[in-house]
């Protein structure tokens, strides 16, 4: 493990003087040749420096990133107060809205547990919410509701009954697994009141 | 563009700038103009496979591809402000040539600053806060 480390950075190191060495000729021959040879030497320490880098964990690459990002808001000639604050409100709006959906999955979820267990043996993996309009969550522009099902493990005291075992043909068996997924989902349009709304249901592995 | 072409070009420009120069000065700059961009759009597809062949290369050698673009870039900043900076040097403008070359600076410095501000950091970021 640590000598592949070595080798990488020795092989990254060589192949980049090779390159440097290239580039230094593509270059046209007048005064820009110094800066230009300044910032292949940079990358280069930074390249020599990568086993510290390691060392103290630093996240070079984060913090290059970031530093080009705040160049280019400041090239751009946008106020980057206003940029930083409209994002850590989207940031901070995103995830309230993650957090009620969240909330929202799992009520809904608690809801229809019980008829589910009774009457399909399964019971709610995970919900997904798809709306019109990204960005924005509210009933309006909910347009589909997606829910993965699993078969419900039999709690404490339950008895495990021995399922039959039929064999049949393939096709026949999709069709009745499709017709038990409808029921499922008429049971929790039901449950749910939400008529008018889309749902689908997948068996939990299956996806879509 | 063969070598050959792009030199009979350049010598055939010149001769009409030598024959027109006496008569009509601004078609004369204007030949030189127009051999300039002919020559460098020609010599840029040829740059294209070198600048593929660096990439491929930096590829391999796991160089991160933010320092390799950031090479890229500069290059092709040196090479449009020279091109640019000749030009207007040609035109007799050699102070507007000394500009153009002042942006190019600038714009590689800026370019190299990401850079430099991460060398920075990460020193700082060695030393320990006693």
């Amino acid at each position: 493990m640590r000598i592949d480390i070595f080798t990488d950075w020795v092989t990254q190191i060589i192949l980049f003087i090779i390159l440097a060495s290239v580039i230094d000729l593509l270059i046209p021959a007048n005064h820009l040749q110094k800066y230009v040879r300044l910032a292949i030497s940079l990358i280069l320490i930074l390249i020599l420096l990568q086993p510290v880098f390691y060392l103290f964990n630093t996240d070079i690459n984060s913090a290059i990133s970031s530093s080009m990002n705040n160049i280019e808001s400041q090239l751009h000639g946008q106020p980057s107060i206003e940029n930083q604050i409209d994002l850590e409100k989207r940031e901070i709006e995103s995830g309230q809205d993650a957090y009620i959906l969240e909330q929202m999955a799992i009520e809904l979820e608690k809801i229809a547990a019980d008829s589910l267990r009774e009457e399909f043996d399964a019971e709610i993996a995970s919900i997904d919410f798809q709306f019109s309009v990204t960005d924005s969550v509210s009933y309006e522009e909910l347009t589909e509701v997606i829910v993965y099902i699993t078969e419900s493990e039999p709690g404490e005291g339950a008895m495990n009954t021995v399922e039959d075992v039929v064999i049949e043909w393939g096709n026949e068996e999709e069709e009745q697994a499709d017709e038990l997924l409808q029921e499922i989902e008429v049971l929790l349009k039901e449950i749910w009141e939400i008529e008018e709304k889309e749902i689908t249901v997948y068996w939990e592995g299956e996806g879509l | 563009m063969d070598i050959l072409q792009i030199t009979i070009l350049g010598v055939l420009a010149s001769i009409l700038y030598i024959l027109l120069k006496e008569v009509h000065a601004s078609i004369a700059f204007l030949i030189i103009l127009i051999t300039g961009i002919v020559i460098f759009f020609s010599i840029i597809q040829q740059i294209q496979l070198i600048f593929e062949t660096i990439q491929r290369l930096g590829d391999q050698a796991n160089v991160q591809g933010l320092y390799l673009t950031t090479i890229l870039k500069i290059i092709g900043i040196s090479y449009i402000a020279e091109i640019g900076a000749h030009l207007t040097k040609d035109a007799g403008l050699n102070s507007v040539s000394k500009y153009i070359e002042l942006a190019g600076k600038i714009f590689i410095l800026l370019l190299a600053v990401p850079i430099i501000t991460a060398v920075i950091e990460a020193i700082i970021g060695f030393i320990p806060n006693v």
